[in-house]
């Protein structure tokens, strides 16, 4: 807690909003959200849509790992058996891709919560292992339903009432509006019983057996939410996109997933997802598509597309050795340095 | 009778390559243990570090025309990543908990990917090698067949020996069973850390230009590796002969899932390694010859 | 952390921030900056004024500037090729921006391409081509796989861009902007029949492709009707995966050698391709290997080993640069590579279809007037590619002439066999059975 914040209450202590930083960035949040289709052509609301939806994926796959510490390297192919859902209720059946979008959760939650099994017995290492076997498999799976590598998703089938979203603000609203949900839910997630109980069970579920949590039942209720927002993340993830390929949906996919978990700040589960989601992918993007060519044109065209892996790795890496808590505890200093300006120390 | 004679050479040369492979895939993956032994920690970075010393063979073949010049090499640079991460990576993130060295090394796996791609530009060869056929009954064997076999027996013996016979052995699996304790003693645990790295380097180097002159280099070697990974799972991560039984098993797996399963399932072979590591993983979650950690609060 | 951890750790902080903020601003910056690259008309002042009574093509020196989006893969399972290509490509572009592109009205195009690197991810082409579209407006894309090309087909005719790819599926070949300067896979793989029954005669063919992977298996019907009508047993299918190890390789040799087929028919990639070659010549089994475009190049000799020469052969719809000598339109590309640094021995097939693929969307801008360019943009390319021969001197099989509805644009190909010696002979033009349409087969066999 930091100093000079004094919660009288527990009410207070356990409130949804407990610092004044929060309403800042709440509310400059939704400010910059809401406007943002007013402000950016459709180049960048796309990457903001993209930003959205990495942004509900990794809120999930931070409450399985940084909430509840259960490691998972198949978060990519959770979202892929959403994305999927949506597609072949699309294509097959018709389906409306927005009433297909829960239905997406729901499957890539049951998912989730067979890939919760091996977390009864198996720990750190070896759960890693059960995870990414899972995306292996899950992985096969997807090139066994998609032959062609790709699956449409009609445009016909992108409506919401009257509001066609294949219009890219219509979109957006759409994906903000479904995002904002989804951070809400996981923030009160974080301070309900079940995520007090997922914090112990992280920190040693030996103890918190001995004081009664079900270790067990709150696993599976961490893999299945973090399934769930992988799946609805998926699903819009299809939405968005005139067609998907299991390609999107790889072991290196989760590998990135994992990297803005533990960049943005692991247990933070909304302001350090989306923090690790504007640095892996929205910024990076944005760097690349400009650092690129300049390296070409100086003769490194053999660095120019390897770049990204060196620096992205080298990033990853480098943050967890330095900042356990994740680039948001970063940001926190800076912001205490500058609160408790001139006597920051 | 023909059909019968037609039976026999196809299974003894789908066994034998089953087993073979899975001789290579225990190679790699007793260099996964080696790390857990050492470290308590998977070193995920693995594959990226078979393709370089795989790619790095292929230059320095190329450049010299000489096979034993680009094993030295292959060698060397695996040894050296290795221990690199050792100091850069796993040092610093000693006592830290599992998910902060398994992202690391995640993160060492992607950037050591990029500088793969600058180093062998997804280049698809094979090494300079004279490959002659042997026929042996029913058995046909190939002249790199024979390199990757009489490679990997004797590294494997050895480390297997190593560990079990010498006084470095010994304290190696001091440190394996407890380093605090280690230390204590006055074993020089950080050093020893070290040395179970670039023994686990040495190892996957060699692994490396065995798959290389086995098959090709080519980027697929980084498949190998994962799957090799499940090996070391399946025979316990901190087993070292065990690991010879989880490669052939996996090998054996292969050849069979694809031979019997691949018109309902094509393409089963390259992932049956994970299926059969679920499956193992739910009945025996610390793998065959795994030692099964007891719990304290 | 020992001693005096607070100042480093601090340092370290202030480090990390800096990183961030550097990353945000960057973002920031170019979020504010980046949005330029509409299309550009620049009039200058004239330069020369025209002497009287010569034909001079352009009265001012006005130059058109146009985006075209180059998707390549150099980083993914498709590298290996991927970067022969893009350099090509690349080289392509260079040069022709230094020799000058003028329209059929004699004005000066300037292409700026942007390259982007998909890693052969469906998913990541199609946010590339959001970029190229939205950010670029670019009027035509110079792209790669067969996912992702048939994934943005429809969404490419939607938005009226010209898309000229690698992949040569026969899916793309009724897609109203997909173009490509080659048979399709199907009437590839049919020609290379031809020449097999042509060498040899009618016998059994094996075919060993991938069964998962949508490139391997596009051809797939159209050569099981094409055998059937030049009296071909095909005797089996045999799952080869892309990323086949080497004991794959020799069980499904063992396998197809049991069914004793005198042809083997490979649709892979190199590696896998020349994996089986190697496992051919192992077991024993003497028959004839026969690659599609992308499973067989320059690097199969040192692939497939000794024991395989002789028995190994590719298709190719252009000439290999190594049999390029008396070729003229050759110097061009040569001249290209000089320009781009490339030097001569790495002019590959690769390098030359990645140059093709430019080449002739050079050829279409040279066909259309600059108003039309302008306003119309790839509707009015797509109707001049629809509308005239294009040739390239020999290069190409044949030269190029597309229908409206069907760019299928010749169907002859080149085989080139690998001899007993080791080296790569030109076994000359095939022209795919006129009896069936191999491409309609594929499209309709779904």
């Amino acid at each position: 807690m930091p100093a000079g914040v004094f919660k009288e209450t527990y009410e207070g202590d356990m409130a949804f909003i407990r610092y004044p930083i929060h309403k800042a960035a709440l509310v400059l949040a939704v400010i910059a959200g809401l406007s943002a289709p007013l402000l950016l052509d459709t180049y960048y609301l796309n990457l903001a849509i993209t930003a959205l939806i990495f942004w509900v994926a990794v809120i999930g796959l931070n409450i399985t790992v940084g909430l509840a510490g259960q490691i998972s390297l198949a978060q990519a192919a959770l979202m892929g058996v959403g994305a999927y859902t949506v597609a072949f209720a699309a294509l097959k059946l018709g389906v409306n891709v927005v009433l297909a979008l829960p239905l997406a959760g729901i499957t890539a939650m049951i998912i989730g919560l067979v890939l919760s099994l091996p977390s009864f017995k198996l720990k750190e290492y070896y759960l890693a292992m059960a995870s990414l076997a899972a995306q292996l498999l899950l992985e096969y799976a997807f090139s066994r339903i998609d032959p062609d590598q790709y699956t449409p998703i009609p445009p016909e089938a992108k409506r919401l009432a009257s509001i066609d979203l294949n219009e890219p603000e219509a979109l957006y609203y759409f994906t903000f509006i479904v995002a904002a949900l989804m951070a809400l839910a996981a923030g009160n997630i974080a301070r309900s019983s079940y995520g007090r109980a997922m914090k112990a069970v992280r920190d040693n579920d030996v103890a918190a057996s001995i004081v009664g949590v079900n270790v067990p039942l709150t696993k599976a209720i961490a893999f299945g939410i973090g399934g769930f927002y992988a799946g609805i993340a998926g699903g819009l993830y299809a939405i968005y996109s005139v067609g998907i390929g299991w390609e999107a949906f790889t072991l290196v996919n989760s590998i990135e997933l994992l990297g803005m978990v533990l960049i943005g700040g692991p247990g933070r589960v909304v302001w350090g997802s989306l923090l690790g989601v504007l640095v892996l992918r929205t910024g990076w993007t944005l760097l690349e598509s400009n650092l690129v060519p300049i390296l070409a044109a100086m003769g490194f065209s053999a660095f120019a597309s390897a770049i990204k892996y060196i620096v992205l790795g080298t990033l990853i890496t480098v943050v967890i050795i330095l900042e356990p808590e994740g680039l948001i505890a970063v940001l926190r200093r800076v912001k205490e340095y500058f609160r408790l300006w001139p006597y920051s120390y | 009778m023909a059909l019968e004679a037609v039976d026999v050479e196809t299974w003894s040369n789908l066994i034998f390559q089953g087993v073979l492979l899975g001789i290579l895939y225990s190679l790699i993956a007793m260099g996964y243990n080696l790390v857990y032994r050492a470290n308590k920690s998977i070193n995920f970075a693995v594959p990226q570090v078979v393709l370089l010393a795989a790619y790095t063979a292929l230059i320095t073949a190329t450049a010299t025309g000489r096979l034993e010049v680009a094993l030295a090499s292959a060698i060397i640079v695996s040894v050296a990543v290795s221990m690199a991460i050792e100091r850069g990576v796993a040092r610093p993130l000693l006592g830290r908990p599992p998910i902060a060295l398994i992202g690391a090394t995640l993160g060492v796996f992607y950037a050591l990917k990029g500088v793969v791609l600058v180093v062998g530009g997804s280049e698809v060869a094979v090494l300079p090698l004279d490959i002659d056929y042997y026929r042996l009954g029913a058995l046909t064997v190939a002249t790199n067949d024979l390199i990757s076999l009489l490679g990997a027996i004797p590294v494997l013996a050895g480390v297997v020996l190593l560990h079990r016979k010498t006084s470095f052995g010994a304290a190696m699996r001091a440190v394996a069973e407890d380093a605090e304790g280690a230390a204590a003693y006055g074993l020089p645990v950080r050093r020893l850390m070290l040395a179970g790295w670039a023994l686990a380097g040495l190892v996957g180097g060699l692994g490396s230009i065995l798959l290389a002159v086995k098959t090709q280099v080519s980027p697929d070697l980084e498949y190998y590796a994962i799957r090799a990974l499940a090996a070391s799972l399946i025979a316990g991560l901190d087993s070292l002969g065990g690991v010879l039984l989880g490669g052939i098993v996996l090998g054996l797996a292969e050849q069979l899932a694809s031979k019997f399963l691949d018109p309902y399932l094509p393409g089963i072979g390259s992932d049956i390694a994970f299926l059969l590591l679920l499956l193992i993983l739910f009945v025996k979650p610390y793998g065959f010859f795994g030692s099964e950690r007891i719990e304290r609060v | 952390m020992e001693g005096g951890g607070l100042a480093r750790q601090n340092t370290l902080y202030i480090v990390l921030a800096a990183l961030v903020i550097i990353i945000v601003l960057a973002g920031a910056y170019f979020l504010l900056a980046g949005r330029g690259g509409e299309m550009q008309e620049e009039t200058t002042p004239a330069e020369a004024t025209p002497t009287a009574g010569e034909a001079a093509p352009k009265e001012e020196a006005k130059v058109i500037e146009i985006n075209v989006g180059l998707l390549v893969d150099e980083t993914g399972p498709t590298s290996d090729v991927g970067k022969g290509y893009a350099r090509g490509a690349e080289a392509a572009f260079k040069y022709f921006n230094e020799k000058g592109i003028y329209t059929k009205d004699g004005v000066r195009v300037k292409i700026n391409y942007i390259k982007r690197d998909y890693a052969y991810n469906p998913t990541l082409a199609e946010e590339f081509y959001r970029e190229f579209r939205d950010r670029y407006n670019v009027i035509a894309v110079v792209g790669w796989g067969t996912a992702d090309t048939e994934k943005l087909s429809d969404q490419v005719a939607r938005d009226k861009v010209v898309y000229i790819s690698a992949s040569y599926s026969a899916k793309l070949v009724v897609k109203p902007y997909n173009f490509f300067p080659a048979p399709d896979y199907s009437t590839q793989a049919c020609s290379g029949l031809q020449w097999l029954a042509t060498e040899y005669g009618a016998g059994k063919i094996a075919l060993a492709y991938d069964h998962k992977v949508a490139y391997s298996r596009s051809p797939i019907s159209a050569i099981k009707e094409a055998a059937k009508a030049l009296g071909m047993e095909v005797v089996g299918d045999f799952d080869l995966p892309l990323r086949a190890t080497e004991a794959d390789a020799e069980r499904i040799a063992r396998e197809m050698k049991a069914a004793d087929p005198d042809y083997v028919w490979c649709g892979n990639t190199i590696s896998s391709c020349s994996l089986l070659a190697r496992a051919m010549a192992k077991v024993g089994l003497d028959a004839v290997l026969l690659s599609n475009v992308w499973g067989f190049d320059e690097r199969s000799p040192n692939l497939v080993g000794e024991e395989a020469y002789g028995m190994v052969a590719g298709i190719s719809p252009f000439l290999y640069p190594m049999f390029a000598s008396g070729v003229e339109a050759y110097n061009v590309i040569y001249e290209a590579a000089s320009m781009a640094g490339v030097p001569k021995e790495e002019v590959t097939l690769r390098f030359v279809q990645g140059f093709l693929n430019v080449w002739l969307l050079v050829k279409a801008i040279e066909e259309v007037t600059s108003q039309d360019l302008l306003e119309r943009k790839g509707e009015a390319l797509k109707e001049v590619l629809e509308s005239r021969t294009f040739d390239f001197g020999g290069i190409t099989a044949a030269p190029l002439r597309f229908q409206e509805g069907w760019h299928v644009p010749y169907k002859t190909v080149f085989i080139v066999f690998l001899a007993e010696d080791g080296s790569l002979q030109l076994k000359g033009k095939f022209t795919a059975p006129e009896a069936i349409d191999c491409a309609k087969v594929t499209i309709e066999g779904g």
